[in-house]
């Protein structure tokens, strides 16, 4: 069976050929140029809000056991938001629900462990709002930009399921800014690890599924 | 022949079946050919090398599918007078029409499963991938709409209903 009549096929032809794209390789740098950028603004706000001073007074270990957590984690969410299955061009829906959710659990274990490690008196102790706040809205700050970015990169790109894809790159932009977060806040009880670093990775990731259902989506029939 | 007509000439007739049958409509899945490949031209830098191009190609006219039915607020029309069957079926238009009867009976996501493992031939690796579904919710799917067609059709469908890998 033909699909199509020698003219429509030699139309469709030249349709596409007329279609411009940027290469493939310029696509995967302009991706990867978001990170660097990306660390360029958290670290602007990490020393405006006088983070060295701020984030001191930890012992050693423990700045440098948070600081290896949260870089692994950021690192590993990113690979698996950005990557592609074995056989699709899009990761399964599986482990991009595990970088959505499995980054912010992660993060919450290990910081509580490490916290109640360093300092079991005050490992239970109840949350101070605004400190919690403070945090939170520098995570969001840190964020919003990579996530932004990456969902432009990306936009109109997933055939399957755009909103995971943002989920997983709103927690994936979310661990990658709590890496400066957790350098400037010297704060290590549950609570604080609750309500400052980990709920606005949730929240970036739910801001995530928002906006990459709408914009990593193929173009609908009409509004292309 | 450039790579975009060498990319028609490999992917064409497979992804039209797709749209035929889903469509019933030859002109309408003509259109929905061009558009899947136009789109798939636009996003070919998302295509990530080494990866299935069919399943890529089936992912997007799938998508437009489900775009128009949302448009028309109407279900996903799979398989009804159904003009490509699988060669164990060729010739064997009665239970053709039985199937069809009891495919159409079936909810939408499980008829989507059987169709894309048994006429589409996908394996249960690339439909799981296509729907975003796990393997073992799309088995699950297929295996209740087998059973199904079983329960009315018996064993007229053994050949049929063999399960792909």
């Amino acid at each position: 069976m033909t699909p199509l009549s020698p003219s429509e096929k030699a139309r469709l032809l030249e349709q596409m050929r007329r279609v411009s794209v940027p290469p493939r390789r310029i696509v995967r740098v302009r991706e990867w140029i978001v990170l660097p950028v990306g660390v360029i603004v958290a670290a602007t706000l990490y020393f405006a809000l006088n983070g060295p001073e701020h984030g001191s007074g930890r012992p050693t270990w423990l700045y440098a056991a948070e600081a290896l957590t949260w870089v692994a984690v950021a690192a590993v969410s990113m690979v698996g938001a950005l990557g592609h299955g074995t056989q699709s061009s899009w990761q399964p829906r599986g482990v991009l629900l595990a970088v959505a959710l499995g980054a912010p659990a992660v993060l919450f274990a290990a910081m509580c462990a490490l916290g109640a490690a360093a300092e079991p008196h005050m490992a239970g102790a109840g949350v101070d709002a605004p400190r919690g706040i403070k945090c939170l809205e520098l995570t969001l700050a840190a964020a919003v930009f990579p996530l932004m970015a990456l969902l432009h990169l990306r936009r109109e790109s997933d055939p399957v399921h755009p909103a995971f894809t943002g989920a997983a790159l709103g927690s994936a932009s979310g661990a990658s800014a709590g890496v400066m977060v957790e350098f400037w806040c010297p704060v290590a009880t549950t609570a604080h690890i609750a309500l400052g670093h980990v709920l606005p990775i949730l929240v970036l990731s739910a801001l995530g599924a928002l906006l990459g259902a709408r914009a990593l989506a193929m173009p609908r029939i009409g509004r292309s | 022949m450039d790579a975009g007509e060498e990319v028609y000439e490999l992917l064409a007739p497979r992804v039209f079946t797709f749209l035929l049958r889903r469509t019933r409509d030859r002109a309408h899945a003509q259109d929905l050919l061009q558009e899947t490949f136009l789109r798939m031209t636009r996003s070919r830098n998302r295509f990530a090398r080494g990866t299935d191009v069919v399943l890529w190609a089936f992912a997007i006219a799938r998508n437009l599918l489900i775009d128009e039915a949302r448009k028309q607020r109407e279900p996903i029309d799979v398989e009804r007078a159904n003009p490509e069957w699988p060669d164990a079926l060729a010739g064997k238009r009665r239970l053709c029409d039985r199937i069809m009867e009891q495919l159409n009976r079936l909810p939408d996501a499980q008829r989507d499963a059987f169709v894309m493992l048994h006429f589409d031939e996908l394996s249960i690796a690339q439909a799981a991938q296509l729907t975003g579904i796990t393997r073992i919710a799309m088995k699950v799917r297929a295996h209740r709409a087998r059973q199904a067609l079983r329960e009315v059709l018996g064993d007229e469908l053994r050949e049929l209903l063999e399960v792909p890998t």
